[in-house]
């Protein structure tokens, strides 16, 4: 049995709360026998403040990274607890109070909710909207496929219904697009990633967008939505979840599907992404350094501190990925809804770690860094949480992999610029792209770029087939080297390619008819090259000068 | 202080107005036989006594005696967030059979600091089951808070239990009060006040503190004939639950910490009401058990068991730099272990682990990220590098395994004899899977798990339940009733090794391999069509695909089509259902195996003008829990998962043609005796086609793979993380920085070589010139696409790098000259008669030539050449 004494002279956690204040809690460790505070094998925490269980509710889209830093700093002393219910979800129990924090992607008030519950927004984790597709040429699967924004917009909003529609042959000169039917894949449930893409197509191609929304929804509503809104009989399929999405896509009867998701669940598929146009002229790759290079141009809203992401949008930086966003943490800033200073402390320390630290990890599972100003940012807003110690929050100590101590900005020392075949124009890029690293042979004068792949990260497989991963001559797509459209007897080959008549050439086993006639046709070949002369010599060397002679 | 929880009347920690209603009770698992303990591996945590195991017996009651009632918690000390087990005898038996009229009892945690005090009962988790009663036939206080009741199944008035009134002042309720509060261990109490209905004396809902989607509350625990019981209770500490702050650090006087303690309260209910009238059990119009198990009168009768909790937390000093680990989701509970100790009261950088799938982390291991670099990765198949890759050492760190696993809990016909009435609500232990049945489970080829009509011609039948191959195996299940049906198999998403080697222990079969190329079995059942393509190949799959496309129209005439022609929820009509809404995916093997707990199939379903979130009339959502004590889930996850549930998990047939479960034995036998080299020199890898006697198929060897390319600063943290798996790191327990439940100690060879290993990779010098030409390292394998050699094993283990299930080579390149869909024609022959023509020449010329020659032969010969 337990020593109930001891544990009758135990303070309550709640008499803790009360004192608040460091002096009442040094107080109760000298006259009590047990005090209840974190063991941590640093020293206790200037203030007097101690870790207590924080909990949090929100964004599906940030959970992997919330789960990851949660038990990162679970070992030092810190309880975080998150459920990933959904921003919706995340955002109404932040404003009932039953969470000490919320995460979403998007703000209050554009979905029509609000919170009178004091509150502010901090940058949490960026990512790119990927494009994880399903597309096969020939059997083989697409890796290197490549989008502009309005070809995404029309694909989404049903404008652009087939694979070998024209806009899409004119981002993939080096493909042979099949005709094949587009079956665009939709969340059907409330979705911050839903939300993040609408406010793009919204804010860059409000000429597609808006039509087509304003025909489902309002025009209030058409400005962000968290449910994608689709017209019946359009051939949009809607899936639940992150997941759900993604594996449809992944399923072998979805050739031609195409969906909006984490770059983390192509990765977890094998399936590539599409490289999306940037103002530069580029397909660009959602990864970890093209998000956060896009994202130096993210601002802050001076009043309501949302995100505004036009800068990013269009960001001229040649490496820079368009659709590139973060979420926000909804943090509190007043004592209030069952806040206390040791929550706001040990929530503030929770922040202070992602922020930095944490963002160390961002890339590899499958998120990006912030870069700088968002960091810059996110710190001013955790000195609001009531409780936060500003001597712990420091840029300077901040181990952010986008910039140095002295502030350097690494990400524009580091990351890589994009190879030439990524710029818009005659030439594309073979290599894969998200999960599915290996390459695409392109047809015409693509430029291989095999080696280390413009990514840095492209060596997989790149060997394993060494052979068919060359650029294919003598295809007969030619490429007009104003527009990038593909000429003559492409269209022609790509009609002909029809959905529903799979052509399989390659998987075709066996000896036949066409082997024996190559054969055939390569001996008669080397006969006709080699048989005259050995025929001639052997039959009569001298005639030849004999005919010389005579001449 | 009231901590105030907003003014919303019901707290959603979870995923509530999305996922709505899951209930989280670990309920009732109760057999009458608690002796059938073989040894599998994940129940064996739960089922066998530790030292720390207490039996306690009843109390004499006020009105029944409970002293014959022996009941026994299989751990009480150094706990964690587990399952741990409660049996008992000397019971009496629930009645009625299938129902929960009397004599049953109830689990709770409480965190109150004496457990005799008046207001103990106040710190108890208890009153958000939120599963409903009245199904049970059980009074619909029973589960609550309440201390009114009626003990009428049928309703009637309430009283309150007349020994409240006895409570000392401040303990006992004010006039017109029905719930006793709670009061946290933050030190919150509910308060009475007004209820939005303008009742007096009203305490606002539990769902304040915790719901349905946390509790861990216990309603029913059954008791068999033999007066036996067996329940599974999930222990939270502070971090699943912090208002009972179970395992909160408190740093004692002499400097160290240890965790809060708490209390597992059972309460026996009888056979009588609060004012000492029997009960009959009668589900039709009887009286039964009602009230609060917190009411004064049956709160009186509580077993008391002291839990004492680790200190919730490994602390560690804070870093701004840490050391990344990638890979295996089967490393989880093995490396939060791990780290935890290595950290602490270390000044080295934290490491952390950022689980993926194989393929996934071999690329990470392999190339830059931006970040902290990574130094290892967690893997099955050995990470191939190339001739660009930094050096890497394989070292072996953890034996577990790939499991299926369950929760059926019986359902007898109610006309069923009594014989099979003893089954009723019982918790299945056993269960027996071939190759076959398990390609059937993965095919969607049962027709309850795609949409209604799909079928076409195909013989099959709605589930498991009816199919005469399992019901062979399963004979109880036949006594079950025939509608009585699992909803589908729970798998994750995404490629992984774990879904490779299911895939190849299937197709080591050859009953299974024919069966999927559409071969009948003995029954006249066959695949899924849709997955015929899925296997021509002969190639394992890397993931579970779920290949049936078929949908319907909700609001529509059912015929099941394409997904793609549908209707949408805003123009007043409902979407499609597809054989993905029946059976969705699940994102980790941690929640596949407590979504099989919880009866959660997590089927969506399209409702109408429902709870739906803001600005929409219909949505879908998820499909309610399954009733407790009538569940039928089963899920592939991995042991340590299962384990960490005490969920059961089944024998499957190996090679040898025998059922082997997931034991010690079982897994070493077969990392021993199946295991066989791999592309890379020092790791081996399953070869799912020898039979191996007493081998459990799905064993699962992880290997660390290390980056010898990183500093010597890092390279010793991942050293340090080497050595202590080969050493503490193998040592069972719950510990922190033991191996946990669900893994197998490695045999010591195995340890050997990851302390050498370790040795390696802190040692490790970079040679000069030549980066190809290493001498401590393992050599570099033969460049690309290596194939183990496999005499016999068609699918090499190395294609799990495979992107599309059916493809063969693993990556498939698209082609990208134009393919014609039809035929050139003629013109194809063009280049055969030209040469044809050519041939024709050749013979024709020199022939003529000789002709020619013939006639006037020449008198001079050729120069010699020099």
């Amino acid at each position: 049995m337990l020593d109930r004494t001891s544990w009758s002279r135990r303070p309550g956690a709640g008499w803790r709360r009360r004192a608040g204040a460091g002096l009442l809690a040094l107080a109760a460790v000298a006259v009590t026998a047990l005090w209840v505070a974190p063991a941590t094998a640093a020293a206790p925490a200037p203030s007097g403040r101690n870790y207590v269980a924080v909990s949090g509710s929100g964004s599906t889209w940030s959970e992997n990274a919330l789960n990851a830093w949660r038990a990162a700093v679970r070992q030092q002393g810190m309880t975080i607890n998150y459920s990933g219910g959904g921003s919706t979800v995340g955002r109404n129990n932040f404003r009932e109070g039953t969470v000490d924090y919320a995460v979403s992607e998007i703000p209050y008030g554009l979905e029509g909710d609000g919170s009178t519950r004091k509150y502010a927004y901090m940058p949490i984790v960026a990512g790119g909207t990927s494009f994880m597709y399903n597309l096969k040429i020939g059997g083989k699967r697409v890796t290197n496929l490549r989008l502009s924004g309005e070809v995404i917009t029309k694909i989404f909003t049903g404008a652009i219904k087939q694979w070998d529609d024209a806009a899409i042959k004119a981002d993939n000169p080096g493909l042979a697009l099949p005709s094949r039917k587009i079956i665009p894949v939709v969340r059907s449930d409330g979705s911050g990633t839903t939300a993040q893409f609408v406010i793009w197509m919204n804010s860059q191609h409000p000429g597609i967008w808006r039509p087509y929304c304003t025909a489902l929804r309002n025009e209030q509503q058409c400005n962000v939505l968290s449910n994608f809104p689709t017209k019946p009989g359009a051939g949009f399929v809607g899936q639940s979840q992150s997941n759900g999405v993604s594996s449809y896509v992944a399923q072998p009867y979805a050739e031609g599907a195409i969906t909006y998701v984490e770059y983390s669940y192509a990765l977890k598929n094998q399936f590539p992404v599409a490289k999306v146009l940037n103002s530069a002229g580029y397909y660009i790759e959602p990864r970890a350094t093209s998000v956060a290079v896009a994202l130096t141009k993210a601002e802050i809203d001076r009043v309501d501190l949302t995100q505004k992401l036009g800068g990013v949008y269009s960001n001229s930086d040649k490496r820079s990925y368009p659709l590139s966003s973060y979420s926000y943490m909804i943090i509190p800033i007043a004592l209030e809804s069952g806040l206390t200073l040791d929550k706001g402390y040990t929530l503030a320390k929770f922040a202070y770690y992602f922020l930095c630290t944490g963002q160390q990890s961002a890339d590899s599972l499958g998120y990006s860094p912030l870069p700088k100003n968002l960091v810059e940012a996110g710190l001013l807003q955790v000195e609001r949480i009531p409780g936060a110690v500003h001597e712990d929050i420091k840029i300077e100590n901040c181990k952010n992999p986008t910039f140095s101590p002295d502030g350097t900005n690494l990400l524009v020392r580091n990351a890589k610029d994009p190879e030439p075949c990524d710029q818009r124009g005659p030439t594309q890029c073979v290599t894969g792209t998200g999960g599915a690293r290996q390459n695409t042979a392109t047809s015409g004068n693509s430029q291989n770029s095999t080696g280390g792949g413009n990514t840095g990260t492209g060596a997989t497989n790149q060997n394993n087939t060494p052979g068919t991963a060359q650029p294919t001559t003598g295809a007969p797509a030619a490429v007009d080297p104003d527009t990038g459209e593909v000429i003559g007897g492409g269209d022609g080959g790509g009609e002909q390619f029809v959905a529903g008549v799979p052509v399989s050439l390659d998987g075709e086993g066996g000896w036949q008819l066409r082997h024996t006639m190559m054969v055939l046709a390569a001996l008669l070949l080397i006969a006709l090259v080699v048989g005259p002369p050995l025929i001639f010599r052997r039959a009569g060397s001298t005639s030849a000068g004999d005919i010389r002679g005579n001449r | 202080m009231t901590r105030v929880r907003g003014a919303a009347p019901v707290r959603r920690r979870l995923t509530a107005a999305v996922l709505a209603v899951l209930v989280a009770p670990l309920a009732l698992l109760v057999t009458g036989a608690p002796d059938g303990h073989r040894p599998v591996l994940a129940a064996q945590v739960a089922d066998t006594p530790t030292e720390s195991a207490m039996t306690k017996h009843g109390r004499p009651g006020k009105y029944q005696d409970f002293s014959a009632l022996q009941v026994t918690v299989s751990q009480t000390k150094s706990l964690v967030n587990q399952a741990i087990t409660v049996t008992w005898k000397g019971g009496e038996p629930t009645e009625p059979v299938r129902y929960f009229g009397k004599n049953f009892l109830q689990v709770m945690q409480c965190w109150g600091p004496d457990p005799d005090a008046p207001d103990f009962r106040e710190t108890c988790l208890w009153g958000a089951s939120g599963a409903n009663p009245t199904e049970l036939f059980t009074g619909p206080d029973a589960l609550h808070r309440r201390v009114r009741a009626s003990f009428q199944a049928s309703g009637g008035v309430r009283e309150v239990d007349p020994a409240e009134a006895a409570l000392p002042e401040g303990v006992r309720l004010p006039d017109g009060a029905e719930y006793p509060p709670f009061r946290s261990a933050q030190g919150d109490r509910q308060t009475w006040g007004t209820s939005p209905f303008g009742e007096p004396a009203w305490v606002p809902p539990i769902e304040n503190y915790f719901d349905r989607n946390t509790t861990n509350e216990l309603p029913f625990g059954r008791t068999a004939r033999d007066g036996t019981g067996r329940a599974t209770f999930e222990l939270q500490t502070t971090t699943e639950e912090r208002d009972l702050g179970c395992g909160d650090p408190i740093q004692q006087t002499d400097g160290s910490t240890k965790g809060r303690p708490c209390w597992l309260v059972v309460v026996p209910r009888g056979g009588y009401d609060w004012n000492g009238e029997p009960l009959d059990g009668n589900a039709q119009g009887g009286r039964v058990v009602d009230g609060s198990p917190l009411s004064a009168t049956f709160f009186a009768d509580r077993i008391v068991f002291p839990l004492e909790f680790e200190p919730v937390g490994s602390f560690c000093a804070e870093n701004s730099e840490l050391r990344q680990t990638v890979g295996s989701h089967l490393m989880e509970d093995a490396a939060a272990s791990w780290y935890g100790a290595l950290c602490a009261g270390s000044s080295r950088p934290p490491l952390v682990l950022n689980p993926m799938g194989d393929v996934e982390a071999s690329q990470q291991l392999r190339t830059e990220v931006f970040g902290a670099p990574v130094g290892l990765a967690y893997v099955t198949d050995p990470v191939v590098r190339t001739e660009y890759d930094p050096p890497i050492v394989h070292a072996p760190v953890a034996l577990g395994a790939a499991v299926i696993t369950f929760q059926i809990e019986g359902r007898v016909p109610q006309t069923a004899p009594d014989v099979d009435q003893e089954l009723a609500n019982v918790q299945v232990r056993d269960l027996k899977l071939t190759p076959r049945l398990v390609a059937k489970l993965l095919t969607q080829s049962y027709s309850r798990e795609i949409v209604q009509g799909a079928v076409g011609d195909r013989v099959t039948y709605p589930s498991l339940r009816q199919d005469p191959e399992f019901l062979d195996l399963n004979p109880v299940f036949a006594r079950f009733e025939t509608n009585f049906h699992p909803s589908g198999i729970l798998v994750t998403d995404g490629n992984s090794a774990l879904a490779h080697q299911v895939w190849q222990w299937v197709l080591s079969d050859q009953e299974a391999v024919s069966w999927l190329a559409g071969a009948k079995d003995p029954s006249g059942m066959t695949v899924n069509p849709n997955f015929l393509p899925v296997f021509a190949g002969g190639t394992a799959p890397a993931n579970f695909p779920k290949a049936d496309p078929n949908c319907f129209d909700i609001d529509g005439p059912v015929i099941p089509d394409g997904p793609d022609d549908g209707d949408e929820p805003d123009d007043g009509t409902a979407p499609e259902r597809c054989a993905t809404h029946i059976s969705p995916y699940v994102d980790t093997l941690r929640k596949a195996a407590s979504q099989t707990l919880r009866g959660q199939s997590g089927a969506q379903n399209w409702v109408i003008n429902g709870d739906c979130p803001p600005g929409q009339k219909d949505c879908w959502k998820s499909d309610p829990p399954q009733p407790v004590g009538q569940r039928f889930m089963l899920s592939i996850t991995d042991a340590a998962s299962a384990a960490r549930y005490a969920l059961p998990t089944a024998q499957l047939r190996n090679r040898a043609g025998e059922f082997v479960g997931p034991t010690q034995a079982s897994l070493l036998a077969q990392v021993q005796n199946a295991a066989e080299p791999s592309a890379v020199e020092g790791v081996t890898q399953n070869n799912p086609h020898k039979p191996v006697t007493g081998g459990y198929p799905l064993a699962m060897l992880t290997y660390a793979a290390v980056n010898l390319g990183l500093p010597k600063d890092q390279r010793t943290d991942y050293a340090r993380l080497l050595r202590h798996a080969a050493t503490t790191g193998q040592v069972p327990g719950v510990q922190l920085g033991q191996l946990p439940p669900g893994y197998v100690p490695l045999p010591q060879p195995l340890r050997d070589r990851t302390l050498a290993a370790a040795t390696e990779v802190e040692n490790y010098t970079a040679p000069t010139p030549s980066p190809t030409d290493t001498e401590s390292p393992p050599p570099p394998p033969p460049a690309a696409n290596p194939k183990p050699p496999t005499p016999g094993a068609p699918p090499a283990p190395s294609a799990t790098a495979s992107p599309s299930p059916s493809a063969v080579p693993p990556t498939p390149v698209a082609q990208t000259t134009l393919t014609l869909g039809q035929p050139v024609g003629w013109i194809r022959f063009l280049i055969l008669v030209v040469l044809g023509l050519g041939l024709a020449s050749i013979v024709a010329g020199p022939a003529m030539w000789l002709r020619g020659y013939r006639r006037s032969p020449s008198n001079s010969s050729a120069p010699p050449r020099t």
